[in-house]
């Protein structure tokens, strides 16, 4: 087997992306879906010692996470559909009420 | 017996005071309570001058304690010993007469009469207790009383703005040597823990010990006598302080509270004679004083003005004398200057009392109008107001048997001794020989102007003699400007003797003279009838000008030179404006620099604050973007520093 510090790199690599995303963009869809990559890559991470270690409790936390992600993703979407009725562009720097 | 009961003397016009502010309505306005008081002073502290001048005790000290500040104790008390009793009755006998005087002559004033016998009982209880107080402490507490009392009786018309500015300046003016007093006063409890005058005086060693700073603190003290008793360079309150009523003048600023400088020297002898140098300042001091004085009294026409100028001139010769008396007394033992200063107030306080209630009888008469231009030919109109008046001239002229000559001579002749020492004495007495020329002058000059001649205006033509209640207290004074100075043949020298040997065993004691000594060696001496002579002149210099309207020789045309001359001292020196000027500039120019501290410095740093904060903030604001991805980046910076700390090991 590969040392599991290979998994950590695939996982901080996705993060590392997800963040720039998040840190970066002005799309609220591409925000979304960075959030999402954070979120995967939290997840790799608990598949690989799930799978190290022999233990199943990692698979489970996986389950749940992606059933929050999903929902998550739903009322984010749904916030930004209101965003874009409101302002006619989802360009998240539109919301800078509290600027200053 | 009535030395027990001492403390009764100024203890009568305080309650006085007391009363008349309370008995509102009486038909007198308080006058009658006022001349009650005085009588009982009066007769109390004759009954002590008596039995003081009688018995050969010593000096009787009456104290209580007054209050106790960590862990110093101060005591109230009165020392009644020859000099105490001497002012205290000469003041009580001047304030009796001036209160009897004063209802004719304020008769148009009605109730505000309260506020100004109210006023003068409050300075009479200040003037007797400076002179009967048994330490210094409370000397200067009481001097502070008078000085605050000559401030409420000069702006008595306060109505008027020239009153008003008159008093303040005699406050503030005399408040300057008020300071200067207490920082002698510092300094002396410094030396020597306590203020009695019995404990610091009779306390030699501590006194040779510490003879730098009993030097710095007895210029100190004469400094508060230069302010109270308007010497150069504090003089200029005197003649502003005209301004109030004449018996004012008279009792204030004549007879009583300018004496109290003089006194105040009389009294601080024992302790000045270590340090002699004291003397020669307050000397100079003095003859400065005669001297512009006299030459100023020349050129004025306000009668009340003139008068004003002479006591500065005559306090100037009482401080030659003290001057000169110390020098003696501290090299020779002698007593002359003292004995001769004392002599001086004691006659000057007589007749200069008698020629201002003249001078406001003038006044009243001519319903009031100071102005010796429009007065002339009162003789026939006023002839006691008139002959009363003469008496009072010619004895401050010095010419016999007035009382001005016996102590104008005592004190020449103890200046003449003191050159012997120190030859700046000779030179003080030749100054003393001419203001007494000068003083001839310009004192007949007053008395030609305002009674010989014809009346030169209509007030002066309908004019007419004033009631007897001023009247008589003006006769009496007479009698005494013409025989109080046989006082010196009666033991006044005797009494009032200062024995530096009790203080300095180094000096040579020396006995008290007695009468009939004195008078031979006056009338034997040369230099006695030198002053006589000079007076005469300045009479007959003020009979041909005034009198007779011509001028001896061809002076007193006023030429170019004796114009200019003329303008600097009708200028006063130009004295008075620079005095203003400085006071002014140091006044406004702190003011301003307050002011420019107050904007720059004090708002500045509020200010200054305020714009930091705003700055500082402005660059804070910077992070608030408002966008939710920067809040993003913060949270992960925030996030990323606490790892490395934590990797590194801070927590």
């Amino acid at each position: 087997m590969i040392p599991v510090v290979a998994w950590f790199i695939v996982s901080a690599a996705l993060f590392a992306c997800g963040l720039y995303g998040i840190m970066t963009t002005r799309n609220s869809v591409k925000l979304l879906i960075c959030i999402e990559l954070l979120i995967n890559a939290a997840h790799i991470n608990f598949a690989a010692f799930a799978g190290y270690h022999q233990d199943q409790g990692g698979i489970v936390f996986v389950m749940f996470g992606i059933a929050i992600a999903a929902a998550e993703a739903a009322v984010g979407i749904s916030i930004f559909l209101n965003l874009y009725r409101l302002k006619g562009s989802a360009d998240v720097t539109l919301v800078s009420a509290l600027k200053g | 017996m009535f030395t027990e009961i001492a403390w009764l003397v100024p203890t009568f016009p305080l309650l006085a005071f007391i009363f008349i502010l309370l008995l509102r309505g009486l038909p007198k306005h308080g006058a009658e309570i006022a001349i009650s008081s005085m009588v009982l002073s009066l007769i109390v502290s004759l009954g002590v001058l008596y039995e003081t001048a009688t018995s050969h005790d010593e000096p009787t000290e009456l104290t209580i304690d007054w209050m106790q500040i960590g862990g110093h104790e101060f005591t109230m008390g009165f020392l009644i010993d020859p000099l105490s009793a001497f002012m205290a009755a000469l003041v009580s006998f001047l304030a009796l007469l001036i209160v009897i005087y004063s209802p004719a002559y304020l008769h148009d004033e009605g109730p505000r009469l309260i506020r100004y016998f109210a006023e003068v009982m409050l300075f009479v209880a200040g003037m007797l207790t400076t002179v009967l107080a048994d330490n210094y402490l409370l000397m200067f507490a009481a001097w502070e009383v008078m000085g605050l009392c000559s401030y409420l009786l000069i702006g008595f018309w306060f109505e008027r703005p020239s009153a008003a500015s008159a008093a303040k300046k005699a406050f503030l003016v005399t408040r300057v040597g008020d300071v200067s007093l207490f920082l002698g006063l510092i300094l002396l409890y410094r030396i020597f823990d306590t203020f009695s005058y019995r404990e610091i005086f009779e306390n030699g060693a501590l006194i040779e010990a510490n003879s730098g700073l009993v030097f710095i603190a007895s210029v100190l003290i004469f400094g508060g006598a230069v302010g109270k008793s308007a010497q150069f360079p504090l003089h200029v309150w005197l003649p502003d302080a005209m301004e109030g009523p004449t018996t004012v003048s008279a009792l204030i600023h004549a007879a009583t509270m300018v004496k109290g400088g003089v006194f105040l020297v009389a009294r601080s002898f024992p302790l000045f004679i270590h340090t002699p140098d004291v003397f020669v300042i307050i000397a100079v001091l003095g003859g400065i004083t005669a001297f512009i004085a006299a030459t100023m009294a020349l050129v004025q026409f306000d009668i009340k003005r003139v008068l004003a100028y002479s006591t500065l001139s005559q306090l100037g010769y009482m401080f030659l004398a003290l001057g000169a008396g110390g020098m003696l007394a501290a090299h020779h033992g002698s007593s002359l200057g003292y004995t001769s200063g004392l002599f001086h107030l004691m006659n000057h306080a007589f007749f200069k009392a008698l020629l201002f209630l003249g001078a406001g009888s003038v006044i009243l008469g001519m319903h009031h109008v100071n102005d010796m231009r429009q007065m002339g030919g009162l003789h026939r109109k006023m002839p006691l107001t008139s002959w009363t008046v003469l008496f009072g001239t010619i004895s401050i002229a010095g010419l016999p048997p007035f009382s001005g000559f016996w102590s104008k001579d005592e004190i020449l002749e103890s200046l003449r001794e003191a050159g012997h020492d120190q030859p700046i004495f000779t030179l003080l007495w030749a100054i003393g020989l001419l203001v007494a020329l000068l003083t001839a002058l310009y004192m007949f000059r007053m008395w030609y102007l305002t009674f010989a001649g014809k009346p030169k205006s209509d007030a002066a033509h309908h004019a007419h003699e004033s009631p007897m209640t001023m009247t008589v207290p003006l006769a009496i004074l007479a009698i005494f400007a013409l025989a109080s100075g046989f006082f010196l043949f009666g033991g006044f020298a005797s009494f009032l003797h200062f024995d530096a040997h009790h203080y300095i065993a180094s000096i040579p004691e020396q006995h008290a003279h007695g009468g009939a000594e004195i008078f031979t060696h006056i009338l034997t001496n040369p230099y006695t009838y030198l002053s006589v002579l000079l007076a005469g002149v300045g009479v007959w210099i003020a009979t041909s000008i005034y009198l007779f309207n011509k001028p001896p020789a061809d002076r007193i045309t006023l030429p170019t030179v004796a114009h200019d001359a003329h303008q600097v001292l009708a200028n006063l020196y130009y004295y008075d404006r620079a005095f203003m000027a400085t006071g002014q500039a140091i006044g406004l120019g702190g003011a301003k620099a307050a002011s420019v501290v107050d904007k720059v410095v004090i708002d500045g740093a509020v200010n200054g604050v305020g714009k930091t904060n705003t700055f500082l903030a402005g660059i804070a604001r910077r992070f608030q973007t408002g966008f939710v991805t920067t809040y993003a980046l913060v949270v992960i910076t925030g996030l990323g520093l606490m790892l490395l700390a934590l990797y590194v090991g801070v927590f």
